[in-house]
């Protein structure tokens, strides 16, 4: 664990890693309902591939604007009206996008550990502690992701290398029997959930520097792809054609773990990382959602609105998915997946526009002013 | 001091909730279950559970074996003769259905996790088991890792009444034999409920499980011991595989054909192939003419033979084996006769086709592609695939596969020499 006054590069690949990994080990939308597992792994490839310039774009645009945060961006590119406008729909999203990873997580322990218990207790539980950890600023949170996403990266490596007796590659053969059209929902949806990583334009000047935010957005997109591709290869050489139809993959993976035919019930190593990982992923999203809040409230802290961000997005959670069939699929790029990407997506190029406006505009004044 | 009145009101309400968990389950009110099985059901018996609706659809019983803690541990003290499990039926329409059931005649609730096996009696395996593999998929506590064995001539209740001598559980008996088997003669085929669901969803494969056999327990001998076994009426044999045709059962393959099978998907362990050693021992009863070769390493693996567009397809089947010699019944000398390992060598290659050929021409006859020679064409060419898919079992009945064998003698264990007798005398005159 790093002490710094800022955040560094590994401290922010590691929040973000959190940030996209999370919702990954627990429901991994990206394949369920697909009808032909094979070749889902390219579209984690092509997913990351597809995402980095993205990201890159997200970093580069803050550290133009001298690592300043998405909200006082907007507002001084598109002026305080438009650009309260969308930085109140940067608070809506995270706060949707928490409420989405709270049922996600808790979802997640009813189905696979504890049925009888109702969904709200773990939601409100969650909400509970990783608010506590958000008002106390991203710096802690940069600390424990330091260190929480190493521990979740072991997890995640004990998930994918344990079950290796029942692992059969040639199940990811045929490749692509059905051609390449099969792969663009799957792939949208692992672009929509890298989008996630959307917060580091509010990370942003709590960094060390624009170098440390390319590195570790860059960092973070690498790895967190190659676990995504890696999950997928192993989901699909373990339980071939049925991988997509699992609720859990993750979890019924470690649940495939045996070493020597006495060690089993491993999936406590799962059920671990969800509740550090996903802690940490949610203290980050409400930090994100009441720092950004509060700029635009004019506020001088954001703390007092970290709890009722929380127990609005408990709120949400429940309300807006009333079973996890429409869950799941909101998840997809068909549904709330394309809406988030095509938000961020919107946002960036209207950013970039009116920041390449302006530099053109104050250029050509200057260029007039010499020549006056 | 209003936030500390906060915090300390806020750690209660965690703790009390966090405390009194709601899917909370306490270990004295578990019975955990360590095998079940599926049987159509027999009607109008003790277990029969009533028909709240008057649904005339055929029920199953379902039938579970659970262990009793205080009988195992008081039979480690050498304190009783209880026998360590309980075994229980109850009926119904749907497998949750059954085991719900359960609850009318079992005082603890039923813990799925330790269960080992998931047995199918034979008559309700030719009728289709996809009705009760679901459950143990969508379940939370039930486990892929299971063992899926189908009782030839019986049901799953007569053997879960089985007991084993060596351990005092069944399934952990049945457990230690599936080891036994597989590693030293490998003439079981092993299927887990995972491997199982994942043939049934696959394309161009039929599922395998294990065949389970209830024998009737003879002793001529009173045993006594820690625990009397007088008592006990059958015991079960592993041996061999259940084929099924999609999801149904269509025949059985015995021992040495499985391991012809477990020769084609290179699940070979180890086994004893006995080859004929005639031709080269001075042994003059031929009956006695044996040479057992201990197969130390083997792979197998096949892949299609597509021409003429698909219009052909064969398959080859590649093996390769090491042995070891490791019992000779006629005399012979393995240092001195450099002939002799390149003959074994022919003869175990001989013994090996011929139970690849014995499995495959099985499988031919009963339509049931349990090798995945149909998902091998698919995976390496899902076109031809498509054009066969339809009529796939034609064409796998009439397919003449190419086996390709080879065979490695390496050792011949502590001895290069066997014993040779010195006749002395006439033949007759005795000494």
């Amino acid at each position: 664990m790093t002490i710094s006054h800022k955040t560094t590069a590994r401290q922010l690949g590691s929040i973000l890693l959190l940030v996209r990994v999370a919702p990954m080990t627990l429901t991994l939308p990206s394949v369920i309902g697909m009808p032909s597992p094979q070749g889902l792994w390219i579209a984690g490839i092509a997913s990351t591939v597809i995402s980095l310039p993205l990201l890159a774009w997200m970093a580069a645009l803050c550290r133009s604007e001298g690592l300043d945060d998405v909200v006082r961006i907007s507002r001084r590119l598109l002026g305080v009206i438009i650009g309260s406008a969308v930085g109140w729909l940067f608070v809506l999203y995270w706060l949707i996008l928490a409420a989405f990873e709270l049922r996600s997580v808790s979802e997640a322990y009813v189905t696979g550990t504890m049925p009888q218990t109702p969904i709200v207790v773990f939601m409100a539980l969650t909400a509970l502690v990783s608010a506590g950890i958000a008002r106390r600023g991203i710096r802690l949170i940069a600390m424990m992701a330091e260190l929480m996403a190493f521990l979740a990266f072991v997890s995640m490596l004990f998930t994918l290398t344990l079950p290796l007796d029942v692992v059969h590659l040639r199940n990811l053969l045929p490749l692509l029997p059905e051609g390449l059209r099969p792969l663009a929902l799957p792939t949208a949806t692992a672009v929509s959930l890298f989008l996630d990583m959307a917060v580091l334009m509010m990370i942003a000047p709590s960094t060390i520097s624009g170098r440390g935010l390319m590195q570790g957005t860059i960092w973070s997109a690498l790895v967190s792809g190659a676990v995504l591709t890696l999950l997928i290869v192993v989901a699909t050489a373990v339980f071939g054609p049925i991988s997509t139809a699992l609720e859990l993959p993750a979890l019924s993976l470690t649940r495939m773990v045996s070493i020597g035919g006495v060690v089993e019930r491993l999936e406590l190593i799962t059920v671990v990382s969800w509740t550090f990982g996903i802690g940490l992923a949610l203290a980050t999203i409400f930090w994100a959602a009441a720092a950004a809040s509060a700029h635009l409230l004019g506020l001088r802290c954001f703390e007092p609105l970290v709890y009722p961000l929380g127990g609005l997005a408990v709120f949400l959670g429940i309300r807006m998915w009333p079973d996890i069939g429409s869950f799941d699929r909101a998840g997809t790029a068909i549904r709330g997946g394309l809406v988030t990407s095509v938000f961020i997506l919107v946002i960036l190029v209207v950013l970039t526009a009116a920041r390449w406006l302006r530099r053109r505009t104050s250029g050509d004044a200057g260029r007039r002013g010499e020549i006056g | 001091m209003t936030r500390r009145a906060v915090a300390i009101v806020a750690l209660g309400v965690f703790l009390s909730v966090s405390a009194g968990c709601w899917s909370r389950r306490e270990i004295e009110t578990l019975g955990f279950v360590v095998a079940v099985g599926v049987d159509t059901s027999l009607g109008a018996t003790h277990w029969d559970s009533p028909d709240v609706d008057g649904d005339p659809r055929p029920r199953m019983q379902f039938t579970a074996q659970i262990t009793k803690p205080s009988a195992i541990v008081a039979g480690e003290r050498s304190q009783t003769q209880e026998r360590p499990f309980w075994v229980v039926s109850a009926t119904g329409r749907t497998l949750l259905e059954c085991i719900r059931n359960l609850s009318e005649v079992s005082p603890r609730i039923l813990c799925w996790p330790h269960n080992r096996w998931f047995l199918i009696g034979e008559e309700y395996a030719k009728g289709g088991v996809t009705r009760v593999l679901d459950l143990l998929e969508r379940d939370q506590e039930t486990r892929r890792r299971a063992l899926v064995g189908v009782v030839k001539d019986g049901r799953a209740w007569d053997l879960l009444q089985t007991e084993f001598e060596l351990e005092r559980t069944p399934s952990e008996a049945g457990r230690g034999i599936v080891s036994n088997v597989s590693g030293r003669l490998s003439t079981v085929a092993v299927a887990s409920i995972n491997d199982f669901t994942v043939a049934l969803a696959s394309e161009g494969i039929d599922p395998i499980a294990l065949r389970v056999e209830v024998i009737p327990y003879t002793s001529p001998y009173e045993i006594t011991g820690d625990v009397a076994r007088e008592e006990v009426k059958a015991a079960a044999r592993l041996s061999g595989a259940a084929v099924f045709r999609s999801d149904k059962l269509v025949g059985w393959l015995d021992g040495r054909e499985a391991r012809g099978y477990n020769w084609v998907v290179g699940k070979v362990t180890s086994g004893i192939l006995v080859v004929d050693a005639t031709q080269r021992s001075i042994e003059p009863d031929p009956q006695a003419s044996l040479i057992g070769l201990e197969i130390i390493r083997a792979k197998g693996a096949f892949k299609p033979k597509i021409t003429d567009d698909g219009r052909n397809i064969g398959i080859v089947v590649k093996i390769s084996a090491e042995a070891n010699i490791a019992d000779v019944q006629p005399y012979i000398d393995s240092y001195g006769d450099s002939e002799l390992w390149t003959f074994m060598e022919r003869r175990l290659e001989e013994a090996i086709r011929d139970e690849v050929m014995a499995a495959i021409s099985k499988a031919q006859e009963l339509r049931a592609d349990i090798f995945g020679f149909g998902r091998e064409v698919y995976r390496t060419n899902p076109k031809v695939w498509k054009q066969v898919k339809d009529r796939w079992y034609e064409v796998f009945a009439h397919m003449e596969p190419e086996i390709e064998v080879s065979a490695k003698i390496v050792r011949s264990g502590l001895k290069v020499r066997s014993v040779k007798l010195e006749e002395m005398g006439g033949a007759g005159e005795g000494r």
